[in-house]
């Protein structure tokens, strides 16, 4: 894959939209105000995936969906264990946590509203109208997550793209890894989508 | 002048060996797969000569693709056999010990999303089975992830999981 700096720059744009739009919905969901950072993109090999918090055992939780249209592919929601125990406390307030399967279903309903926010800034932006499919979960180590999310996927020079961005909440910084995975196929329909003639 | 050195002072090598990769090593060592999900770790042992080799399996098959060859079931462990024998390893002697094959994800109603770790699982028995080599352990499948230590004075695997007791195959 080869991402130059003209590409780089319009993934950046996207993702701050799409930050911009989960910070938007995120802020709404906990009733506090959201700061982002500005986005960090990076194309990385497959197999540092499962490294990404870190260290391989990281207990973290991952957000899965899928995505179809004229392009497809995956959405990665990234978060480390202690960031989800805050980000429950965020959408529960006050006292203790309610039962796990009410746990797991708000996490995957803040993992549908993001990871939503992200691929309505990528449509308003390449014109592609793209769908998304409905979020899977799973908490485990990160290794474990992470090479299971990507496996069955069709990359043959096995790259993916990263978009990285943290939340500020009440001066606290949350990290939020936010992959955006397209079909091998799609990359190029992506691009053209969105550079039009520009494209080399 | 003559050096020593006790069993107990020698220190074991330690390879951590990570997805679609392999690595063969003899005695004193450990070979170490953290956090597998639907990938399969495949051991192979010979007691004998004490060379072990271990392939970190993502995918079932590699159809036809001459790169990578730990990375699929099908290619994976010819290759393994092939470099354990250039070791030393006699095939006959050859035990296999195999783990992970986990679904990782679920929907809302707990449906395991993706079937690849079965798939693996599958691919992985057949490829054992057309090689003749007979397998003497597992923990296979379920849905969580598993890190595994294949320690090769012994030939034992060490399975470890987050929340579960840790268990020797």
């Amino acid at each position: 894959m080869n991402l130059d700096k003209e590409k780089k720059d319009i993934l950046k744009e996207i993702a701050n939209i799409g930050a911009g739009n989960a910070a938007t919905a995120f802020s709404t969901m906990v009733d506090q105000k959201i700061d982002i950072t500005v986005p960090r993109i990076e194309l990385m090999p497959i197999e540092d995936l499962p490294e990404i918090t870190g260290d391989q055992e990281d207990y973290i939780s991952c957000t899965l969906i899928n995505f179809e249209g004229e392009i497809s592919g995956k959405i990665l929601l990234v978060l480390e264990m202690q960031v989800v125990e805050k980000v429950l406390h965020l959408l529960f307030r006050e006292g203790e946590l309610p039962e796990d399967e009410i746990q797991n279903s708000a996490l995957r309903e803040l993992g549908n509203i993001l990871s939503g926010a992200y691929l309505k800034a990528i449509n308003i932006f390449s014109n592609l109208n793209l769908s998304q499919g409905l979020p899977a979960v799973a908490y485990d180590m990160a290794g474990a997550v992470l090479s299971s999310s990507v496996i069955d996927f069709n990359q043959s020079d096995d790259e993916i793209i990263l978009l990285e961005t943290e939340f500020i909440i009440s001066d606290e910084k949350l990290e939020l890894y936010y992959f955006f995975i397209p079909e091998e196929e799609s990359i190029d329909i992506f691009f053209q989508h969105l550079m039009g003639d520009n494209l080399d | 002048m003559i050096t020593l050195i006790s069993v107990e002072q020698k220190e074991e090598r330690k390879t951590i060996v990570k997805m679609g990769d392999w690595a063969v090593d003899q005695e004193d060592s450990q070979l170490v797969i953290l956090g597998l999900g639907s990938c399969i770790g495949v051991a192979l042992y010979d007691d004998f000569t004490k060379i072990g080799g271990l392939a970190h399996v993502m995918l079932p098959k590699s159809k036809g693709k001459k790169k990578a060859e730990a990375k699929y079931a099908d290619t994976a462990v010819p290759f393994l056999l092939e470099k354990m024998i250039e070791k030393g390893a006699k095939r006959r002697r050859l035990k296999a010990k195999i783990v992970g094959g986990a679904g990782m994800f679920k929907t809302e109603g707990g449906q395991s999303v993706m079937q690849i770790g079965k798939k693996n699982i599958e691919a992985v028995k057949e490829v054992l089975k057309n090689q003749k080599i007979r397998i003497v352990g597992s923990d296979l499948a379920k849905d969580y992830g598993r890190s595994m230590y294949f320690h090769l004075t012994d030939g034992k695997v060490r399975v470890t999981a987050f929340n579960k007791e840790n268990i020797t195959i």
